[in-house]
């Protein structure tokens, strides 16, 4: 009796369960689907294609570089006496290959003194300018050389940089890939549109008595436009 | 429109700790349930009770500063709810459906256990935060496991030798793993097909990168491969068993995930550009239509569904005494609570993606709640109607010990729980202040 009543209670739950011949076959299969389910959810996360773990953890330098391509728009405008004209000159990236960003305007004014007296007339004065406007560019960089003058027929050399930081100088950053490390140098719309360049003239003329008949002069104003590709290679 | 869901989250919270607090009463009002059934209440009670501060919590760390009194405190609270919640849960498992621990001391062990438990890995978690709560977060595979292994057995008693009251035990058990592991189903069919699409750049890419990814890879394999076989498992089962005797519960919810599952397949395919301009190129935003799907599927799983499941299980299989006394009261004041919360968080989802006025909604609220006052009797019967005693088959089927709790020993899962908080508290107050860790 005494011993009956030990077998009720002298078992273990957990044995009796995993033991039952009715149920022991299913409990087995059922473990091995668990651990096959387990297996295949663990290829697929940790050892199919496991290369990419380290791809989207770490940061990989990236060497930028930049291509360029150049195209020049060319204006040559008579302007009278104390005259001034604003020029307007048409940028767009059609002259330019796929992918292809503006980085830098550079304006060259030149002239010369056509005005043929004896005793030499005198270069004449002007005044150039880059007018901001609705044109899209970092007016406000550091680097930019919006207006100038010359009394001595030199050229006048201007410069506007469209494309924000643009320098085309070689850099090295850290980046996940090569999407975020171009990313930077990948904006529209920076350079195009219409540039205006204002002329201001001021004839100097000569002192020569009969020779003071000096009342205009041909400006010439060039615009060359600098495009840039950006190139990253991973080092 | 992802950020107003996130009361989801106190919203739940709420939810569960009503539900844990109405559980703690009803089951230390419990008088005559089997002992082990009465625990399980008492741990699942306890669960519900963690589980909501743990969401609560949660949701005002994502809107408080980080570096704050506030958030530090908070912080903390997680962690300790977090922790007691899986204790409480891997506890329970022990004892309901199946009594696989039957010992005089028991409760005590079991007291002792989640209460050591909670302490040494809340604070392994404060102070290696990455490595401990990884591993904690994968004790979520053995209560899946050892309720996977109860349905099975109970499942194939049922269909293959004919006993129908096992069907309790097998039902109850696939319910506890749906109540617990839900929120991870909506996506099975993705889980076992191309994961690596969605874990690589969505969980690896955000293990710091001097910490080994072996952990979350284990855990991760873990936990899902257990939830999606104990699924597949339950698709073929209650497949069968639908074929003999027709539609139940665990086997319309089953269903349910099985085609939501199917149908999230299909449209996680179609954001798998996104996930993979993570990796190649840049991350972006899930589109809003994405969003709004993974809210009224995952997120409502396991913010509202697990909640109401767990509650069907507690009243539905016995394990709180609903009729005597005024226990009735509680029962309906905990189906009111929950009607009201869901049908007013459903109707805010969908406002936020249809808006209506808000005159219109609060009158479709108010009908709502008008209905559920009305109904509660009904809702109630149903509930009540097909009680099922779990513990009465496994009596005839000899596996239950005749064994009586040690006289007091009840008072020690109180006195666990009383520490815990205790302890929570305290740490917090000291994580607060010091910045530990």
């Amino acid at each position: 009796m005494a011993k009956e009543e030990s077998s009720k209670t002298d078992f273990s739950p957990a044995v009796v369960f995993l033991r039952d011949e009715e149920t022991r076959g299913p409990l087995m299969v059922f473990g091995l689907v668990l651990v096959l389910v387990t297996a295949k959810i663990f290829y697929s996360m940790a050892i199919k294609d496991s290369y990419l773990h380290d791809e989207v953890r770490f940061e990989d330098e990236w060497e930028l570089s930049f291509s360029e391509e150049t195209t020049t728009l060319t204006e040559t405008v008579l302007i009278a006496d104390g005259g001034e004209e604003d020029i307007e000159f048409s940028i767009d990236l059609n002259s330019f290959s796929e992918n292809y960003r503006i980085g830098q305007v550079q304006v060259k004014v030149s002239y010369s003194e056509t005005n043929q007296a004896i005793g030499n007339d005198p270069c004449d004065s002007v005044q150039a300018s880059l007018t901001q406007d609705s044109y899209l560019a970092q007016w406000t960089d550091s680097n930019n050389t919006l207006n100038g003058g010359s009394t001595s027929c030199d050229d006048i050399d201007l410069s506007l940089r469209t494309y924000p930081g643009y320098d085309g100088q070689n850099y090295k950053l850290m980046a996940h890939n090569e999407v975020l490390a171009t990313e930077q140098w990948k904006a529209d719309g920076y350079g195009l549109g219409q540039l205006s360049v204002n002329i201001q003239l001021d004839v100097q003329q000569s002192q020569v008595p009969t020779q003071n008949d000096d009342d205009d002069e041909t400006i010439q104003i060039d615009v060359v436009v600098i495009a840039f590709k950006v190139n990253a290679e991973k080092t | 429109m992802a950020a107003d869901f996130q009361s989801l989250s106190a919203i739940s919270g709420m939810v569960n700790s009503i539900l844990g607090v109405i559980t703690l009463i009803l089951a230390y009002r419990t008088k005559n349930n089997a002992w082990s059934e009465l625990l399980a209440a008492k741990l699942l009670g306890c669960f519900l009770l963690f589980h909501g501060i743990l969401m609560t919590s949660g949701y005002i760390l994502q809107v408080t500063d980080n570096g704050s009194f506030i958030f530090a405190f908070f912080q903390t609270v997680v962690n300790v709810a977090h922790t007691a919640s899986i204790g409480m849960a891997c506890a329970a498992c022990l004892f309901f459906p199946y009594p696989f621990f039957q010992k005089k001391n028991a409760e005590q062990v079991i007291a002792v256990a989640v209460l050591l438990w909670t302490i040494i890995v809340s604070a392994l978690v404060i102070f290696i935060p990455y490595e401990a709560a990884t591993i904690r977060y994968g004790f979520w595979f053995f209560p899946t496991v050892v309720w996977g292994f109860v349905y099975v057995r109970f499942s194939i008693k049922e269909l293959r030798y004919d006993s129908k009251e096992a069907r309790g035990i097998s039902s109850a058990s696939g319910l506890l793993i749906l109540a617990t592991m839900a929120w991870l189903f909506s996506d099975w069919l993705l889980w076992i097909t191309v994961m690596e699409k969605f874990t690589t750049p969505g969980w690896i890419s955000g293990i710091p990168t001097d910490k080994s990814t072996l952990y979350l890879l284990v855990r991760q394999s873990l936990i899902m491969g257990v939830s999606v076989g104990a699924l597949l498992t339950m698709f073929f089962l209650e497949g069968w068993r639908v074929s003999r005797h027709g539609f139940s519960v665990l086997s319309g919810m089953v269903l349910g995930f099985f085609i939501v599952g199917a149908i999230s397949f299909i449209v996680d395919l179609s954001v798998i550009d996104v996930m993979e301009n993570c990796i190649y190129a840049k991350c972006e935003g899930f589109p809003d239509s994405w969003i709004v799907y993974n809210t009224f599927t995952n997120t409502l799983t396991a913010f509202l569904i697990q909640p109401i499941v767990l509650m069907y299980i507690m009243l539905n299989f016995n394990l709180i005494d609903v009729k005597s006394g005024t226990n009735g009261m509680y029962a309906k004041a905990m189906i009111l609570v929950l009607v009201v919360i869901v049908s007013s968080t459903v109707i805010e989802m969908i406002q936020s993606i249809i808006p209506i006025g808000e005159l219109l909604t609060s009158a479709v609220l108010a009908i709502g709640i008008a209905a559920a006052i009305g109904w509660e009797h009904v809702i109630m019967e149903k509930f009540l109607n097909e009680k099922n005693k779990t513990i009465d088959y496994l009596k005839k089927l000899g596996e239950i010990k005749p064994l009586e709790l040690i006289e007091g020993s009840q008072v020690t899962l109180n006195l666990s729980v009383i520490i815990v908080l205790i302890f929570g508290s305290l740490l917090a107050i000291l994580n607060g202040a010091l910045g530990l860790g």
